[in-house]
């Protein structure tokens, strides 16, 4: 294939390694440029690639790819779970046979029963329920026979939802700097557009998103299309994969993932079994017994670890943050461990975490085909709903880790919560709250009404998982693994961008949280294209002050108004809203407009409703998982069980 | 003004309002949101302790800087005013804080539970033989239950009058049966209605057990 095609594209393509922008140049100007009259000129080239990215040009290049041959498919009945229930439920949705969106959670129910039966009836079948091997087969025709998606074709300027779509694309190609995703093609794409279409449809750039460039963008990145789902064809947006998800809070710079283990520290559990296991890796002579309780013999071995090496550590026999990177280095792998994890999150422009003291704690331990993440919580206050801890294991303990590269093997992932104190538990205070009340990381309310989503919820951040709601784009992207959603496009009737944002600045000026409401959710605005066309205007108005506010002392029957320093505006929507406005529900609502929420057990699926993402996913499993592969060896993934 | 403290909380429906100010002489002021077993406003003294300690407490935080911290997710936002300090972040008050801050931040939510037994004009939850919501305090407030929303042991609505003056002696029967307990055997009710404040009408929830 790349042979055939030499003479045409650049070699650094077809070779998919990272190009250097110099031998670019050279090839581009030496080949394509060179045959092509009225190509860009040379410098134009270097352009378009330091616009696209260096990981574009290796998607492209690797874009000929042989489908995997298919597995065997399970016979599906009610009761049966997994992934090969997804993938049934993803496709009996998609044919329409169920009659409403069904949702991805892996559980064959009545309601995917239900669209199997009608899957049945409608291909003459006997209805019976069961997703035979013979109506697997069925059900994978009818779904490779759905037609694509209608795509657009969409010339430089031109404002369609299909825009978006192509953004999305772009941006997990992996150009650089990353799209908003506004659905109006603007100048910042139409240089990748070209380069797709002299490298990949290999003709003279129109910058025009035509059907073979669309075909591209599809072949490269699958997914970003609405389609019709269930009988009552539903659209829904399908998501666009974007890198490697990692749902974890960021990290407090220059914190440890290890307590400090020995005096001063914990003297007992898995921190100190993790550190026997990894002084045996090596050689602490004699080997120390791993019963996690750190006593002489224990911080002699450490000793001796500290004082050999080079140049020695102060041999504090304390496991302390350098002790702990050195030993990491020396002996990565154990099969039992402790994290101590000090993150933080923006949401909703201001930025939370659980730091310090608050830090997420966790121990694992992978025994036989079981690995089992513990987490301790000491519980103050009122006492917890016993409840509490059968709603972790129901909604965490869905995936097993699966190695493929032989030997294959199957462990199953599997968390706990469990009362207790120390210095490795966590703390939460709980207290009766009201039926109103929504549990927080370190408040859960015994009146929740929906503690079997807000318990797994509150559980993600004692295991170092941050939220997925209310979130800017880059935080979307990276903890969910695909691209913000395009949503909605259009304008409220007679509304700007513009016009909007000078509403919202003149309500944060005057920190009116109604007025800020009234702009935006009180218009119809819902999150997408649209809103970030505002936050955008509102990046470019001149910046303004938010006056001081006096102080307005409290009388019997009237609240006091606080006295809040005055506040330059900083041109970031969200993050100024947050700052001005009162902590209101108009607030909240109005923020929700400008960000991204998603569907999962760390976002609200509540606002965010997602059948495609739904529950606990395997991004919120894969630091496990990764664990599993230092421990074990060879690659593992995820899978529902 | 010895110190003013604000909590509030828009991720939850209604939306969080606690307010308590601690006066040179002694009396608070507040006003409460979301709360058991009242919501309105609410006048009285402070326990002598309570005082003595807050003006020892501000007088030492005064010296201070802001106390920072990160408050875990969704915390909802603490204001403290002091003298005449502007308003400041306690949300991320921990272990880890100045302890003249961390003391004064508890003390203040302390206040704000306690004033709750000093109705001025506020609105209680009655949960006997009828559930009704009775007017607390020595004076009127306006409320508007056009919307009434039940939630906890019984679930249901109302649309009672958009304009009610609520005075002494004032209570509103809600008309609701039996009450069921919760998973622990615990009966327990919210009511969300309004109350009608400078011309705006702020959603309220009312909790009993």
């Amino acid at each position: 294939m790349a042979r055939r095609h030499a003479g045409d594209a650049p070699k650094v393509v077809q070779t998919g390694l990272p190009p250097n922008p110099a031998r670019v140049h050279q090839r581009r100007v030496g080949g394509a440029a060179r045959e092509r009259p009225g190509l860009a000129a040379p410098e134009a080239f270097l352009t378009l690639q330091r616009q696209v990215g260096n990981r574009a040009v290796r998607e492209l290049g690797v874009l000929q790819r042989l489908p995997a041959p298919p597995g065997a498919k399970p016979v599906l009945r009610r009761g049966s779970h997994g992934e090969a229930v997804r993938e049934a439920q993803r496709k009996l949705s998609r044919v329409q046979a169920s009659a409403l969106p069904l949702v991805e959670d892996g559980q064959f129910g009545p309601l995917t029963e239900a669209a199997v039966r009608t899957f049945q009836t409608t291909s003459g079948a006997v209805p019976t329920g069961v997703l035979s091997v013979a109506l697997w087969a069925q059900l994978d025709t009818a779904f490779a026979a759905l037609p694509p998606p209608v795509r657009a074709v969409l010339a430089p300027g031109t404002d369609h939802p299909d825009v978006g779509f192509a953004q999305q694309k772009l941006n997990a190609m992996g150009i650089s700097p990353r799209l908003v995703i506004n659905a109006i093609y603007g100048p910042d794409m139409r240089p990748a557009i070209m380069l797709i279409e002299m490298i990949r449809v290999r003709r003279i750039p129109t910058g025009v998103i035509d059907a073979p460039v669309w075909a591209e963008l599809d072949r490269a990145v699958p997914g970003g299309f609405t389609a019709l789902e269930g009988a009552g064809a539903t659209p829904i947006e399908q998501h666009t994969g974007s890198g490697i998800a990692d749902p974890r809070g960021q990290q407090v710079a220059g914190t440890s993932l290890h307590p400090a283990v020995g005096v001063g520290g914990l003297l007992r559990g898995a921190a100190v079994k993790e550190l026997q296991q990894k002084l045996n890796t090596v050689g602490a002579p004699p080997a120390l017994r791993v019963d996690g309780i750190f006593g002489p013999l224990t911080t002699a071995a450490l000793r001796a670890f500290q004082t050999s090496r080079v140049p020695p550590l102060v041999a504090t026999g304390i496991a302390d943050a350098v002790t702990w990177a050195a030993i990491d280095a020396a002996a990565p792998a154990s099969t039992v461990g402790f994290i101590e994890r000090q993150w933080t999150e923006e949401l909703g422009g201001a930025t939370f975490g659980k730091t310090g003291g608050n830090a997420s704690r966790y121990a694992w331990e992978i025994s036989g085909n079981r690995m089992l993440v513990t987490v301790k919580v000491n519980f103050t206050g009122l006492a917890p709903i016993a409840s509490w801890f059968d709603h972790v294991p129901a909604a965490w303990n869905t995936f097993k880790a699966v190695r493929a590269t032989p030997p294959a093997r199957s462990v199953n992932l599997d968390f706990r919560m469990i009362r207790g104190t120390g210095g490795d538990a966590m703390t939460v205070n709980v207290q009766q709250g009201t039926p109103q009340d929504r549990s927080t990381a370190g408040k859960w309310f015994r009146a929740d009404t929906q503690p079997a989503f807000t318990i797994p919820h509150e559980f993600g951040h004692l295991i170092g998982l941050q939220d997925e709601y209310q979130q800017h784009a880059g935080d979307y992207v990276r903890s969910t693994g695909h691209e913000p959603p395009v949503g909605v496009t259009t304008a409220p009737p007679g509304q700007t961008p513009a016009s909007i944002a000078q509403v919202l600045q003149a309500a944060m000026v005057a920190r009116s949280d109604v007025n800020a409401f009234a702009a935006a959710p009180g218009l119809g605005m819902a999150p997408g294209a649209f809103a970030q066309r505002v936050v955008a205007a509102y990046a470019a108005l001149p910046v303004q002050v938010v006056p001081a506010q006096a102080a307005v002392p409290a009388a019997p029957g009237v609240p006091a108004v606080p006295a809040l320093p005055a506040y330059p505006l900083t041109g970031g929507l969200v993050r100024d809203l947050d700052r001005s406005l009162p902590n209101t529900n108009p607030r909240y609502d109005t923020i929700q407009v400008f960000t991204y929420t998603s569907g999962s057990v760390m976002g609200d699926p509540g606002r965010a409703p997602d059948i495609h993402d739904h529950g606990a996913a395997p991004r919120h499993v894969a630091e496990f998982v990764a664990i599993l592969g230092r421990s074990q060896g060879g690659t593992w993934r995820a899978v529902a069980r | 003004m010895i110190l003013r403290y604000t909590r509030t909380d828009g991720h939850r429906r209604p939306a969080a309002f606690e307010q308590v100010e601690l006066n040179d002489d002694g009396r608070m002021i507040g006003w409460r949101s979301v709360s058991a077993p009242a919501v309105g406003s609410f006048v009285g003294d402070a326990a002598a302790g309570h005082v003595t300690r807050a003006r020892q407490l501000a007088a030492a935080v005064a010296q201070l800087p802001d106390p920072g911290g990160v408050p875990q997710p969704v915390a909802p936002t603490e204001l403290i005013e002091v003298g005449d300090r502007v308003a400041v972040s306690v949300s991320g008050v921990d272990a880890s804080a100045d302890p003249a801050w961390r003391e004064l931040t508890e003390l203040a939510r302390a206040l704000v539970e306690e004033v709750v037994n000093l109705p001025y004009a506020a609105v209680a939850l009655d949960v006997g033989e009828h559930v009704r919501l009775v007017h607390r305090g020595p004076a009127t407030l306006d409320l508007d239950l056009s919307h009434v929303e039940v939630a906890g042991s019984w679930q249901g609505g109302f649309a009672g009058p958009a304009t009610v003056t609520a005075g002494p002696g004032w209570s509103y029967e809600l008309g609701i049966g039996a009450l069921a307990g919760d998973t622990d055997g615990t009966a327990q009710l919210s009511v969300m209605f309004g109350i009608i404040q400078g011309g705006h009408v702020v959603a309220v929830e009312v909790t009993a057990s």
